[in-house]
């Protein structure tokens, strides 16, 4: 499967900070990839990086096979961009919107905007502000599909709804995602919401690319045991692989990634009095990835990537 | 395409056009004076009223159509359109700017009209009496771009933000009141907004907007 998207050693600072550090990221075409990562973890940037709209210190993208520093108006026709916060125009009427975005785009597929709208029981001549949260997002979702792109890309899409437009705005998304082709590259860090599009993930960590690799890898990969000690809890050894660890009282708890023979083996050495394996759901396995030291083992499957 | 950006860009600004012309409306009758006329806009203290309220009003033109889009966060839902870069600005600058030069010409033109009109004015009218206030209205594009530029390029408000405009308001003072202006003011206006423009299509092109 072709990439849509490529980044090579893209990086971004602002000031002294590096947010974004020598990303190498892959997006194989016709794929949903949630990019997660914790706020500030360049989440945005990265997605702004190839669009354009932020330039790279360092490194390149490539989007659709061209490179975003050159993107020509006819591919920027088959990308879709919903921004965070769904700006949209105020003043507008959801119409006058529809209208002003249509003009740019040849493929613009109206009767698909007017269903979406009608599903919505949106009525065109609707302000924007007097619009929710909830309700300007879905014209936004609404203006990036009718536009019929090849390429979706969405940043926190989800971000400030309650739980049943979100519901509802996810549901919208996988019936868009079942239309053929479609690459979708999605941030998020709700991560129910990506464990139920998302096919493929990526977790930045501080602006570093950790992870990248199928989402049911990852929650098989990341592992929580428990090893309860009869006296007082021994200090699991440094390994590759060793995310974190902690002592609960006479327990030693443990978050590894790829559990194999020679973490079995180590904890067997420590002689626990029981040991339980834990598998985590995507949420959970986030959470103790990511809030484990940095040097946390980076997980890629695909394409080999150097982080 | 261009028909639409060029509507919303006019729809955008039109209340901030007919607040515009209300204040050259209420501008122009402190001018007027009823059954007798001088020729206001051949003082230097009325010329330079009208360039200051000039400025303010190519200042606001170019402030409404740039912080507007960044503090809203609109420039992400244009700028990813499929069209350059080059024309979405360029069309932004030439509907500000031009609404900037209809708006404050109106004025000058009304008063024009008035001088000569039989029965206003104790003597002929000819346009170069009109001249000063044409020359400030020339000045204000190099005060509407200087605004433009703050507007649109990152850094400190109180800092180097707004130092295009300070810039640009001096030079206009000085643009207005040259002496042999067609060979001084007007190239100094030309130059002056020929730099102006190339910067912000520079910094249109290279600043992040995030």
């Amino acid at each position: 499967m072709p990439n849509v998207i490529e980044t090579h050693r893209l990086t971004k600072h602002y000031g002294q900070m590096c947010v974004v550090n020598s990303v190498e990221l892959r997006v194989p075409q016709g794929s949903v990839y949630g990019l997660l990562g914790r706020n500030g973890a360049g989440k945005s940037t990265i997605i702004k990086m190839l669009l354009g709209l932020v330039q790279p210190d360092y490194g390149r993208a490539e989007v659709l096979s061209e490179d975003v520093a050159t993107l020509r108006p006819e591919t920027r026709a088959r990308i879709a961009y919903l921004a965070e916060g769904h700006p949209l125009y105020r003043w507008m009427k959801i119409r006058d919107t529809v209208r002003l975005v249509q003009s740019f785009y040849p493929r613009f597929n109206a009767l698909l905007m007017e269903q979406i709208l009608d599903h919505f029981e949106l009525s065109p001549n609707r302000k924007i502000r007097r619009l929710s949260n909830g309700q300007r997002a879905q014209v936004s979702l609404g203006l990036a599909v009718a536009q019929e792109p090849e390429l979706l890309i969405l940043d926190d899409p989800t971000l400030g709804l309650d739980t049943v437009v979100r519901r509802d705005f996810l549901e919208s998304l996988i019936q868009i995602i079942q239309r053929a082709g479609r690459t979708i590259l999605f941030s998020s860090h709700i991560l129910g919401d990506v464990e139920r599009v998302a096919d493929r993930i990526g977790v930045l960590v501080d602006g570093v690319l950790r992870v990248d690799c199928p989402t049911e890898h990852f929650k098989e990969s990341v592992k929580k045991i428990i090893l309860e000690f009869d006296g007082h809890p021994a200090e699991f050894p440094a390994c590759p692989g060793l995310v974190n660890q902690w002592q609960v009282g006479p327990n030693t708890e443990i978050v590894v990634v790829g559990f194999n023979g020679e973490h079995q083996a180590l904890i067997e050495s420590l002689g626990p009095r029981r040991m339980e394996v834990i598998e985590l759901n995507l949420e959970d396995a986030f959470i103790e990835y990511t809030r484990g030291p940095k040097r946390s083992l980076p997980l890629f499957v695909g394409e080999p990537a150097t982080c | 395409m261009l028909a639409a950006l060029l509507w919303k860009e006019l729809r955008e600004m039109a209340i901030f056009t007919a607040t515009a012309l209300l204040v050259y409306a209420y501008f122009l009758t402190s001018l007027l004076i009823p059954g007798y006329m001088t020729n206001a806009f051949m003082d230097t203290s009325a010329v330079i009223g009208y360039l200051f309220l000039s400025g303010a009003i190519a200042a606001g033109f170019a402030m409404r159509q740039t912080v507007n889009e960044s503090k809203q966060g609109t420039f992400q839902f244009l700028l990813n359109r499929p069209v350059s870069r080059h024309w979405l600005i360029g069309m932004k600058l030439l509907v500000g700017a031009g609404l900037y030069l209809v708006v404050a010409g109106l004025p000058v033109m009304y008063y024009a009209w008035r001088l000569a009109t039989p029965g206003n004015y104790p003597g002929p009218f000819a346009w170069w009496m009109t001249a000063m206030a044409w020359k400030a209205w020339a000045a204000g594009t190099v005060v509407y771009l200087g605004a433009f530029l703050s507007g649109l390029r990152p850094g400190r408000w109180i800092g180097t933000r707004l130092l295009p405009l300070v810039a640009t308001g001096g030079a206009a003072v000085l643009i207005a009141l040259m002496p042999w202006w067609w060979a001084t003011g007007l190239p100094a206006v030309v130059l002056l907004d020929v730099l102006l423009a190339r910067n912000i299509f520079h910094v249109a092109r290279t600043r992040d907007f995030s």
